[in-house]
């Protein structure tokens, strides 16, 4: 049995073994990042494919549709509102399951035949990445200055020419929207196991794999799919300030 | 054919009438003041004038033509005769040269044109070197000057501006006031501008249109006294609290009393008159102003009467004289 005594450890209640095996796990795992193997960047590929699909997806029909509802008035509006910010915070595995009942053999979109294919996971993703892009949408038109639209139209532009500027001049909200699309999207497994079923080499994710290779025992694997995914999480966010204060500049 | 012509024109915001003209006409050229105190509805006739907003009943005919009845084609190509420069205005979140574009590039005009128009129209405002700078490092008054920029880059037949002096300091509406005289100095263009700086319309108006509460006021923007309306006997009596004056009777809240200057008549002796009105006063002031002469009376208020020159040679007035204002009552238009 072993005894966790923690006498030489700076981590007084980790025993000098247990902290190899974080340590021997990290220095796995930079080992394979730096090895560049092949299906450590097969599966960050795929995950960066999927989350990236799925974002512009959610995008090029949300945007929209946000504009709509936030420039619009219209019976149900706060309604419609509150419920899309209720669905930000759509449970993954609820979304899965329930794109799974549509889209199984027996489901009604059962012979579209995106079960456990890397469309399917999009599919599941797009629709946890849309009221976010909606809501977030919506909440950066509402903070563009009113003024904004009516000296788009003082200066002679078009219905969609103003859409244009009032979404150019949101932009900041816009971007924050999107970013925060796709960090939910490639951070989410719940929705990836259950559509993709986590094939390897097909639809095994940087999630799915840190689940699945966790619990075989292979820490190191998990551990650099982990440091990998915070990586690109630090990318994006420094990418997302360097636009932010770009825009405002 | 009239540049603006309304009829009927009424303006709600809800239960609320902010505009209530029944008829007004704008000719074409020189420099048109909207005049008012706050809430007298100079921006919402502005607003309307420039197709901003619709009115809640009656029409404005731009050209003889019914915008809001015409095809979007032709709606756009006249709107687009127009430059419009909103109250406190609104630079978008870009550099001045592309504000002073926007109205081009909806337009779809590129390239050296563009360009050669938006270097004009910044260096008529006095903002020459200004292209580059971001809309968030400019003061109130570059802001402004931006603005008008904007307006004027688009080559517009019509300027319709909303107080653009109202929140600059007193050098750049200076440098404002000669950047439209000049623009109507160089011909092709109606400026119309709401103000309320009585004296700055004055100044720069060729023609001055007075409202008060959504009303038009006939008269320009002289003899606005404010005071309250009195039941004695059988006259209505207004007071300011320094002179009273018999008028029609009217509604019982009102507080306002304007006097047309033309109806104002003038007389050195208090004849036998049917004016209700003949109060005693000294000339405070003589002066010409677009062919026909305004003698400021005080007589506890300041007067001012406007005549024909014989008319003044006839009476013969100077500084200091003592005068007869003999006024009818229902001259008196109370608001």
């Amino acid at each position: 049995m072993h005894v966790c005594t923690g006498a030489h450890s700076p981590f007084p209640l980790l025993g000098k073994q247990s902290m190899d095996y974080i340590f021997d796990a990290i220095s796995g795992a930079f080992a394979l990042i730096f090895s560049f193997d092949t299906e450590v960047y097969t599966i960050v590929l795929l995950s960066l494919r999927v989350a990236l699909s799925a974002t512009v997806v959610a995008s090029v029909l949300g945007i929209p549709l946000a504009y709509v509802v936030a420039t619009r008035e219209f019976a149900g509006k706060d309604l419609l509102i509150t419920i899309f910010n209720t669905l930000m915070a759509l449970p993954t595995v609820v979304v899965g399951l329930f794109c799974y009942s549509f889209l199984s053999r027996r489901g009604p979109l059962g012979f579209l035949e995106l079960l456990f294919t890397p469309s399917g996971i999009i599919l599941g993703d797009v629709i946890l990445a849309f009221p976010l892009i909606v809501g977030l949408t919506i909440a950066a038109v509402h903070s563009v200055d009113p003024r904004a639209k009516a000296t788009a139209v003082s200066l002679g532009a078009s219905p969609r020419q103003v859409s244009v500027t009032i979404l150019k001049e949101a932009r900041f909200g816009l971007m924050a929207a999107l970013f925060n699309g796709f960090g939910r999207v490639i951070a989410e497994v719940g929705s990836a196991i259950m559509l993709g079923g986590n094939i390897r080499g097909y639809t095994r994710t940087v999630t799915t794999a840190i689940a699945l290779e966790t619990s075989k025992g292979e820490f190191a694997f998990g551990m650099a799919l982990g440091i990998i995914l915070l990586v690109l999480a630090l990318m994006v966010n420094f990418t997302f300030r360097r636009l932010q204060t770009t825009s405002r500049r | 054919m009239s540049l603006f012509k309304a009829e009927n024109l009424i303006f709600r915001y809800g239960d609320r009438t902010v505009l209530d003209i029944p008829q007004l006409v704008i000719e074409e050229g020189g420099m048109v003041c909207l005049t008012g105190a706050n809430g007298s509805g100079k921006s919402t006739l502005l607003h309307l004038l420039s197709g901003l907003l619709q009115p809640t009943a009656g029409k404005i005919l731009y050209r003889g033509t019914d915008l809001a009845q015409s095809s979007p084609d032709l709606k756009e190509r006249m709107r687009r005769e127009l430059g419009v420069c909103l109250q406190s205005p609104y630079l978008f979140r870009t550099s001045v040269e592309g504000n002073v574009s926007f109205g081009l590039a909806v337009r779809g005009i590129k390239g050296p044109d563009r360009n050669d128009r938006v270097e004009k129209a910044l260096r008529d405002v006095g903002l020459k070197d200004f292209g580059k700078r971001r809309y968030h490092a400019l003061s109130g008054g570059e802001i402004q000057r931006v603005a008008l920029a904007r307006a004027l880059a688009l080559e517009p037949r019509v300027l319709l501006l909303d107080e653009p002096m109202a929140n600059v300091d007193s050098a750049t509406r200076v440098l404002l006031e000669r950047i439209l005289e000049s623009l109507i100095g160089s011909g092709n263009i109606t400026i119309i501008f709401s103000t309320h700086d009585v004296d700055q319309a004055l100044r720069l108006g060729n023609r001055i249109i007075n409202l008060h509460e959504g009303r038009l006021v006939e008269s320009g923007l002289e003899n606005i006294f404010h005071g309250s309306l009195q039941e004695t006997g059988e006259d209505w009596i207004f007071t300011t609290g320094l002179c009273e004056l018999v008028v029609s009777p009217g509604r019982e809240d009102a507080r306002t009393a304007i006097i047309p200057p033309e109806s104002i008549i003038l007389s050195r002796d208090p004849t036998v008159t049917s004016a209700r009105n003949v109060i005693k006063g000294t000339v405070t002031g003589v002066r010409m102003r677009n062919g026909s002469v305004e003698i400021k009376v005080n007589a506890g208020e300041e007067f001012t009467s406007r005549i024909t020159q014989a008319s003044l040679e006839k009476l013969g007035c100077r500084l200091g004289q003592e005068l007869y204002l003999l006024i009818k009552a229902e001259a008196v238009k109370l608001f």
